[in-house]
């Protein structure tokens, strides 16, 4: 079973590499990134939108990478969190655009579960459906831990594909209690997950 | 900019898309702020984890040609071009004279500004180091940590409390606050220490507005293993910290 410390530092600097070959207009180097990442970003956007738009926006993501390398500065976090926030951001600003509600069925894309619009009525299936998305086991036994106000904030805003005021209109709080619940979640996560080499 | 603030922005911070003041002040506020600067970096950990162990779902093969495609003759970042005339002889001629003096002052104006920002740079691998010693303080196994809390009270979590942080080889004691309320007027919060049987003045603690505080005090003496007790008291504003008059208001003892 995958560990969840696989990406290991070995891993890392390969990513690193990468980056800097990516900086010096590198298309190569651009290849082999998507070739890690892709799969990652393509099931994400599969939890928000058609298969269709997923793939429009896989490509559109990779594209503000080409573009926007140049602001990924490691002493402020990973390549992964960095390269995750712009995902979750091309997302956010393509949702409307995209009308996100438009759904059809995903199921017959392997490894692939309802969207959120059509799952928003069942709030506990909705996150366990969420939770598949990994395939680290110790990942999920450490979400499973949250309490299941902070669980949810994180499941639904950070992977279901819904903004913080989305979240927050859908249960009727204000926007400043969901962003609390998913700091604490958060905080709470970093504390039950391993340490990273 | 607050905590609030920062908290509000981190995610644009970790992005690269926060400039000039804003950027600054930022950065500023996460050397001062220790909570600030854990919660920012577990939280882009921790996202970066979570992305790492989404299970792949293989997209269509076409995408990857089609991003190749897009990318090849797209620039990467904004560039900019600068064109430069060449001046004419004659141009040049009839502007050298008012020109020399203009030049002169340049170079008068980049020597200045190379050692003001020197003297910048001087001060910011200070700020770096002074910060890599509170985390080495807070963070290290070989730390003390010390919790002053109300004497001859019971628990209470949202009691005022503190903590001082000392290390047999380090040259910093470090003391934190929380749920301090402000001081009554005209008072001050101290913090004094006692080694070998005598009391040391460790330093004003301030608290800010959501009742945090933070101090760090250098020294020379590495003679944290003497230290038995610390404690804090409210002191007079202005008056000369040479010895403690007010009563504990928090504390701790050496058993």
């Amino acid at each position: 079973m995958d560990s969840i410390s696989a990406i290991n530092s070995q891993e890392q600097q390969a990513i690193e590499e990468l980056v800097k070959r990516v900086r010096l207009g590198d298309t190569q180097a651009l290849g082999a990134l998507y070739d890690r990442y892709a799969g990652r970003v393509y099931a994400f956007l599969l939890r928000a939108v058609q298969r269709e738009l997923a793939e429009e926006l896989l490509q559109d993501v990779f594209v503000a990478l080409w573009q926007k390398v140049y602001l990924y500065d490691p002493q402020r976090g990973s390549f992964n969190a960095w390269f995750f926030t712009l995902v979750r951001h091309r997302l956010y600003d393509a949702l409307p655009k995209y009308q996100k509600h438009q759904s059809e069925d995903l199921l017959s894309v392997p490894g692939v579960v309802e969207s959120v619009a059509e799952l928003a009525g069942d709030r506990s299936d909705l996150e366990d459906q969420v939770l598949r998305l990994f395939r680290d086991e110790e990942l999920r036994r450490a979400v499973n831990h949250l309490p299941p106000d902070q669980r949810q904030t994180i499941m639904m805003t950070y992977f279901g594909g819904l903004s913080h005021r989305e979240l927050a209109e859908k249960l009727n709080l204000p926007v400043s209690t969901i962003k609390g619940r998913a700091r604490l979640g958060l905080q709470r996560l970093r504390q039950l997950l391993p340490e990273q080499s | 900019m607050n905590c609030d603030e920062v908290a509000g922005l981190e995610e644009n911070y970790l992005l690269g898309d926060l400039k000039g003041e804003e950027m600054r002040e930022f950065e500023r506020h996460l050397k001062a702020c220790l909570i600030c600067a854990k919660r920012l970096s577990g939280y882009q950990e921790v996202l970066g984890l979570m992305f790492g162990a989404i299970k792949p779902v293989a997209p269509a093969p076409h995408v990857r040609n089609a991003v190749l495609e897009r990318v090849d003759d797209l620039p990467q970042s904004p560039v900019v071009t600068l064109e430069r005339r060449r001046p004419s002889k004659n141009t040049w001629s009839g502007w050298g004279r008012v020109l020399s003096p203009v030049a002169a002052m340049l170079v008068v104006g980049l020597t200045v500004a190379t050692v003001f920002l020197s003297f910048q740079l001087q001060q910011v691998k200070t700020e770096q180091a002074q910060m890599q010693q509170v985390l080495d303080l807070t963070s290290s196994p070989g730390s003390w940590i010390w919790p002053l809390t109300q004497p001859d009270v019971p628990f209470d979590a949202t009691a005022p409390r503190a903590r001082m942080y000392a290390r047999p080889d380090s040259s910093l004691y470090l003391l934190t606050a929380t749920q301090l309320q402000p001081p009554p007027e005209g008072q001050v919060y101290r913090a004094w220490y006692i080694m070998n049987a005598t009391v040391d003045y460790l330093g004003d603690v301030q608290p800010d507005q959501k009742g945090n505080a933070f101090l760090q005090v250098p020294t020379t003496g590495h003679q944290a293993a003497y230290i038995t007790g610390c404690f804090i008291t409210k002191e007079k504003a202005g008056s000369p910290p040479d010895q403690p008059t007010g009563p504990k208001f928090l504390a701790w003892k050496k058993n």
